[in-house]
């Protein structure tokens, strides 16, 4: 019997902010008027979600362990618990006008998002096997329901459905990878499992479903046909949460079973050429497929796809044991997130009542009719494309260094022409923008939706910072992975 | 006497699961997994995991099945709107890719079966491994925390349902 | 004067421009057009002359080497990787500074009477400003990495400035293809950085100096020649070499003010710089030296060609420009790295000099730009013309002006560089040099002819309308005039019993390669002297006659003669590289865009079906009816994808 004493307890506090949150706004939301904003649930979902900051920056200091290994606060997982939380938040902030314009102004929305929050900082800190697929279900399972929650859009709906259907599939490859493992080990703890030699067939069939799993929630390819059409369909706000938070917290697990269960040289030499691949494809397949899009969040949504195999590249780089590539992965992720979560609350701005804002070619001179709008998206594409001095071109350098560093030059080449590829379709929206005369109409009587901005403008703001002063973000990522043991 | 009863449970739920993907009328479908769920429930039994046996029949082959027909009689899609049948050339695929896959779990498994140390420490099994009492023990002492998490998941699906299902948000 | 007070200073160069470009850029609306105007000036201003007193003090102290050093912190200080971010005046930088602020200043100056009349003065003055700015980090950058970021700023700008006038499609698409073509220069670039890094460990200047110097092996050949070739392919793209001038002449659809400034005078010099500054890294390399050389020449003759038929006065200036930042790879090829830097200070006071020049024309005749309609109009300009005139005396090379020194230096290197490796192809790149040189004393003499000399052949009314721009534009005009003509004195030539002062300056800044035993005779600088300055006069002695005496003969010439008809074909339409361009290159990556987004989207993702398996069209019927049906083909991706990754684990591990 595990002492439910004061560890325990401390390490759930940035997982129980939320899910109290998420009941508050549940058992708030009948006492509400309806058809008023309902404004109470934001405050309850912020207020939960800053708690959730504040436990998390409490909890960051050395590792602990709880609930028999289950759970481990430790600055690996805190580390993008606070880009999970930060992303949950923004996007909060971001709803309280779009969730209203779309028509789903209610206490299921704001209190699924926190029931994925939840999942999320589950997920970034689960120690055994179970907590993350208990974490990644629970992630999922509010997300997918998120993703279809503006019913009368045929295409919110079919994403939805989509997204579930393909994402149970992938589930029943992560828990067949699991049963694997705990057959070939008798271990679901992660540490444990790193006892036994990495090179028996069993454990690295159950290693090799357990990828599938993972690649299919950080959308790398060949695993990543979902993330197109659940990001275009899903409404911007629920897919701009998607894009930074799955990812982060996929990527937390990911690297944790990679560093902690499967870190010993054997088994790093195991993974490190099939993860080559993926990284390869995804930046490849990503970056060309970008290419062709019209659709502004189907591209973001193939730009994810390429983000992931960058970040792959890390992993790969990373080699197994700590090195620069792992905490480079963490602080690409960390950075990604927030940039890639800024356009989806710029289009989430702009969408009017039941319509989205989401043709490129819609962009079309925004710049003078929404300056402030133009340049935020400008910067987080500018960012994404890896241009100076935003964050993105100092996650760029560190996964790509870390990765050539480690001897994987040709990963290293792929990435840079990759990136220089990318430019050009994170540039024409940006052209679009200052260089065209406007085709759609903007609404410019519409009263100025300020919590919006200011979700914007911390983003941005953030980004600048990550570009331009990273190095205590960097050493932080370091002291993570270095924390894990 | 075990390997004979695991062998024809064994047959049972292949053929049962092969029935459940390849019948075109839902109704077969889902009897047909009824029909796996009990063999399922003969292997968990034979592995001395009587609990689970039971679960496995009362959750899975008496709620959900029960659950599933429901919905297919509500629906109760006609001849023609259950589509066309797939290609030929489609099912010999599934086949080859479902054949693959199963090789390559196979492989692995038999690898472990020669091996000296292939599987988990199996042999240090304490008396009464699988009973109510061991299991309901791990639940709340071991496993606390995911058995605990597992309602914050269904809670997500609860909200998750009543959601999509509302008439008005 | 005070080395640490000025040092300290240092920031201040590109902030005061930055300043400028951030009140401009924040509240241009709210200000008037004149206090825009003063405020985009005086940013320059100040930071030219923090960058003159930065010259007086180095001037003050011994040792050559001198430098004034301004650290900005530790930028990213972690674990084994420290990149210091900090400035570094030194006398290579500070001539660059100069010669970016001082005639940025008069271009600022000019530009405040040339866009007085656009909506978007004010936007114009922000971007113009950050140029500035982003120039100077590049200039002043004491590390590679941080050079890389003003080398992209000025890239932004520039792009940002030749699609000023974003209206006119052409004119943004020729932004974006400077853009384009810039990227696959950076990529060197940034290539041949993290070459550096990961060979030196280091990306800083003064430590890749000691680190070459002290390493016991010393950097291995091939690397040094693949590092400099990468950071060399840079070059050619933000310089306008072959292969990559294209964006350059497309580049003049931007505002005259910035093709003097940014397309002449300084942002496609940074190439130059910062083989100059890598001089030590450089000169480890002998074969990357003589391809620079051998690029230069090409560029220097090809598009001296290119310039000879243009009837757009700007192209003829732009293909001007690229032939002679092709000089000054012929120079820095020879690893004369101080003419090198010479000729692209003259270069830049006559270039800059020629574009505001025309600038005041096009002004003047309201936005014409073709030759063909101008003549005669020296008497009606009096200022341009004398402008002008002294524009082209110095580009053809005519002493004394400014030209004619630094020309003759680049040649006179090269006679040098063959005596000292005994390598003949010097001599033919050598003859190249020359042949460039006539044609650049016949292209500017046309172009001279064309539009001041003869009778006036364009629209009469905008003829007799014509007047010499108002004092803003003058001034600066006068102030070029006076540079042109002067700046070459500062290396009077040994030959005249001068010290070349100017190169002397350099000398303890670039490399220097071991000389030859014995000098090059006085016979030898004599011929060289003789042969350019014949070259130059000759050439446009041919241009006078062919466009001033003889009008119709160069009409005539072409009809005689096929092989010349022919020729001139092939250089109005620039030896269709353009077009060679689009087909072989532009066209199929578009194509394979498109391809790859068929196969990818269409084909696996939508589909799947069209190519590898027709055989279940049937299905992807009832997909289209039921719409979800499309699942079942990401989910059979999601199965060959877990296939061939189990299948890598279970049987290939």
């Amino acid at each position: 019997m595990p002492d439910i004493g004061s560890a325990e307890l401390r390490v759930l506090l940035p997982v129980l902010a939320p899910l109290l949150g998420a009941l508050a706004v549940l058992l708030t939301d009948p006492y509400l008027d309806k058809g008023r904003p309902k404004l109470p649930l934001v405050y309850i979902a912020l207020g939960s979600l800053m708690a959730a900051w504040a436990a998390l920056g409490f909890l960051w200091g050395d590792r602990v362990v709880a609930w028999s290994g289950a759970l481990a606060a430790d600055r690996f997982g805190l580390y993008l618990g606070f880009a999970i939380a930060t992303a949950a938040g923004l996007t909060v902030l971001s709803s309280a006008g779009y969730a209203r314009k779309m028509g789903v102004d209610c206490g299921e929305y704001y209190s699924l998002l926190l029931l994925a929050t939840a999942g999320m900082l589950l997920l970034a800190m689960a120690n055994d096997l179970l907590m993350v697929f208990l974490g990644i279900e629970t992630m999922s399972i509010a997300v997918y329901c998120l993703a279809g929650i503006t019913r009368e859009r045929p295409r919110s709906v079919e994403a939805a459905m989509k997204y579930f259907l393909l994402g149970a599939f992938a589930t029943g490859f992560l828990l067949y990878g699991i049963a694997l493992i705990y057959g070939a080990t008798g271990e679901v703890r992660l540490e444990r499992i790193a006892h036994h030699a990495a090179n028996r067939p069993l454990l690295l069939a159950g290693l090799g479903f357990l990828l599938v799993g993972f690649g299919f929630k950080v959308g790398a390819v060949p695993f990543h046909m979902w993330a197109p059409d659940a990001y275009e369909g899903a409404p911007a706000a629920v897919t701009g949460f998607m894009a930074a938070g799955v990812k982060a917290a996929g990527f937390a697990a990911f690297l944790r079973v990679l560093l902690t269960a499967f870190g010993g040289e054997a088994a790093a030499a195991a993974w490190a050429p099939a993860l080559w691949m993926l990284a390869a494809l995804s930046m490849i397949v990503g970056t060309l497929s970008a290419l062709a899009q019209t659709n502004l969040k189907r591209m973001l949504a193939w730009s994810s796809v390429a983000h992931t195999g960058y970040a792959l590249v890390g992993v790969v780089g990373g080699g197994g044991v700590a090195g620069n590539g792992s905490a480079a992965v963490l602080f690409y992720v960390l950075t990604y997130s927030v940039m890639t979560l800024g356009p989806f609350l710029v289009i989430a701005l702009l969408s009017r009542a039941g319509e989205e804002f989401e043709q490129i070619d819609d962009l079309a001179g925004l710049a003078r009719r929404r300056p402030v709008a133009a340049a935020a998206l400008s910067l987080f594409l500018l960012s994404l494309a890896g241009i100076p001095p935003t964050a993105g071109f100092m996650g760029k350098l560190f996964v790509f260094r870390a990765a050539i560093d480690s001897g994987w030059l040709g990963l290293g080449v792929i990435g840079i022409l990759a990136t220089l590829v990318s430019v050009y379709y994170y540039l024409r929206p940006i052209v679009l923008m200052y260089m065209r005369e406007p085709r759609a109409e903007f609404n410019a009587s519409e009263p100025t939706d300020w919590a919006s901005h200011f979700a914007i403008g911390v983003a941005a703001l953030a980004l600048l910072l990550l570009g331009v002063l990273p190095s205590d973000a960097i050493a932080a990522s370091l002291e993570s992975v270095r924390g894990l043991w | 006497m075990d390997d004979l009863i695991f062998t024809a449970a064994s047959i049972v739920c292949f053929l049962s699961a092969l029935a459940v993907v390849t019948r075109k009328n839902p109704i077969y479908s889902a009897v047909s997994l009824i029909l796996f769920f009990g063999g399922l429930a003969v292997i968990f039994l034979l592995l001395r995991a009587p609990f689970v046996a039971g679960m496995q029949l009362i959750v899975y082959g008496g709620a959900i099945l029960v659950l599933f027909l429901f919905v297919i009689m509500l629906l109760n899609l006609r001849e023609e709107e259950l589509g066309k049948e797939k290609g030929g050339r489609f099912k010999a695929f599934a086949a080859v890719a479902a054949g693959a896959l199963a090789l390559l779990v196979i492989v692995p498994v038999m690898a472990a079966e020669t091996a000296r140390d292939g599987f988990g420490p199996l042999a240090s099994l304490p008396d009464g491994f699988g009973s109510v009492d061991h299991l309901g023990l791990a639940l709340f002492t071991q496993f606390a925390l995911p058995f605990e998490v597992t309602s914050v998941l269904l809670l997500a699906a609860i909200v998750g349902s009543v959601m999509l299902s509302k008439k008005h948000v | 004067m005070d080395l640490t007070s000025v040092a300290s200073a240092l920031p201040w160069i590109p902030l005061l421009p930055f300043l400028g470009f951030l009140i401009n850029g924040c509240c241009g609306t709210r200000i008037s057009r004149r206090a825009a105007g003063w405020i985009a000036c005086l940013g320059p201003l100040g930071a030219f002359l923090i960058a003159y007193l930065g010259l007086l003090a180095l001037a003050q102290e011994q040792s050559p080497r001198a430098f004034l050093e301004c650290s900005l912190g530790d930028w990213i200080s972690v674990g084994d990787l420290v990149v210091r971010a900090g400035l570094r005046l030194d006398r290579l930088s500070v001539v660059m500074a100069l010669v970016v602020t001082g005639v940025g200043s008069l271009i600022h100056v000019y530009s405040v009477g040339y866009m007085s009349h656009d909506k978007g003065f004010t936007r114009y003055f922000a971007y113009l400003n950050l140029f500035l700015s982003m120039m100077c980090i590049l200039v002043l950058a004491d590390n590679l990495v941080l050079m890389f970021v003003g080398w992209e700023g000025v890239g932004l700008c520039s792009y940002l400035l030749i699609g000023f006038w974003y209206e006119d499609p052409a004119k943004a698409s020729a932004g974006k293809k400077a853009f384009i073509v810039n990227r696959i220069g950076d990529f060197g670039f940034i290539l041949g950085i993290f070459l550096i890094f990961v060979t030196c460990g280091t990306v800083d200047f003064a430590e890749l100096f000691r680190w070459l110097a002290s390493a016991r092996e010393g950097l291995p050949a091939g690397v040094a020649f693949a590092a400099t070739m990468l950071l060399f392919l840079g070059a050619t793209g933000k310089s306008a070499q072959i292969p990559l001038y294209v964006w350059l002449p497309d580049a003049m659809a931007g505002p005259t003010p910035v093709s003097a400034l940014i397309h002449a005078a300084t942002m496609v010099t940074a190439g130059v710089y910062m083989v100059a500054r890598l001089s030590f890294l450089f000169v480890l390399a002998p074969t990357t030296l003589l391809v620079i050389a051998a690029v230069g020449g090409l560029t220097a003759l090809v598009a001296g060609f290119y310039a000879l038929t243009q009837n757009d006065i700007k192209k003829v200036l732009a293909y001007s420009t690229i032939s002679q930042l092709g000089y000054m790879f012929l120079g820095a090829g020879a690893a004369a790295f101080g003419a090198s830097i010479f000729h692209l200070f003259t270069h830049a006071f006559f270039k800059a000099l020629l574009f505001l020049g025309a600038g005041a024309v096009i002004h003047a005749l309201h936005d014409e730009q073709d030759l063909r309609r101008m003549g005669g109009l020296g008497k009606k300009l009096p200022l341009t013309c004398a402008a002008m005139v002294v524009g082209s005396l110095a580009l053809a090379g005519i002493p004394p002006f400014a030209g004619f020194f630094s020309k003759d230096l680049i040649l006179l290197s090269l006679l040098e560089a063959a005596h000292r490796t005994g390598q003949p192809v010097w001599y033919l790149l050598w003859a190249m040099g020359l042949v460039g040189a006539l044609l650049t004393a016949f292209y500017s003499m046309r172009l001279i002819a064309m539009a001041f000399l003869g009778a006036p052949r364009g629209d009469a009314e905008a003829h007799e309308a014509a007047e010499d721009p108002p004092v803003s534009m003058g001034a600066p005009l006068i102030a070029l005039i006076f540079c042109s003509a002067l700046v070459g004195l500062f290396s009077w030539p040994k030959l005249f019993g001068g010290f070349e002062r100017f190169i002397h300056y350099l000398d303890w800044v670039t490399a220097q390669v071991p000389a030859a035993p014995g000098e090059l005779g006085h016979g030898v600088e004599w011929l060289n002297l003789c042969a350019s300055v014949g070259m130059g006069v000759a050439g446009m002695a041919a241009a006078y006659f062919l466009y001033v005496v003889a009008p119709a003969r160069p009409r005539e010439l072409v009809r005689a003669s096929p092989a010349l008809g022919r020729l001139y074909e092939l250089s109005l339409n620039k030896l269709y590289v353009d077009e060679y361009y689009d087909r072989w290159i532009v066209k199929p990556l578009q194509a394979a865009a498109n391809y790859a987004w068929e196969i990818f989207d269409v084909l696996i993702v939508d589909g799947f079906v069209n190519g590898v398996a027709a055989w279940v069209l049937d299905l992807a019927a009832s997909a289209r009816k039921l719409q979800t049906g499309v699942v079942s083909y990401y989910a059979i991706s999601l199965l060959l994808g877990g296939i061939a990754l189990l299948g890598y684990f279970v049987l290939w591990v």
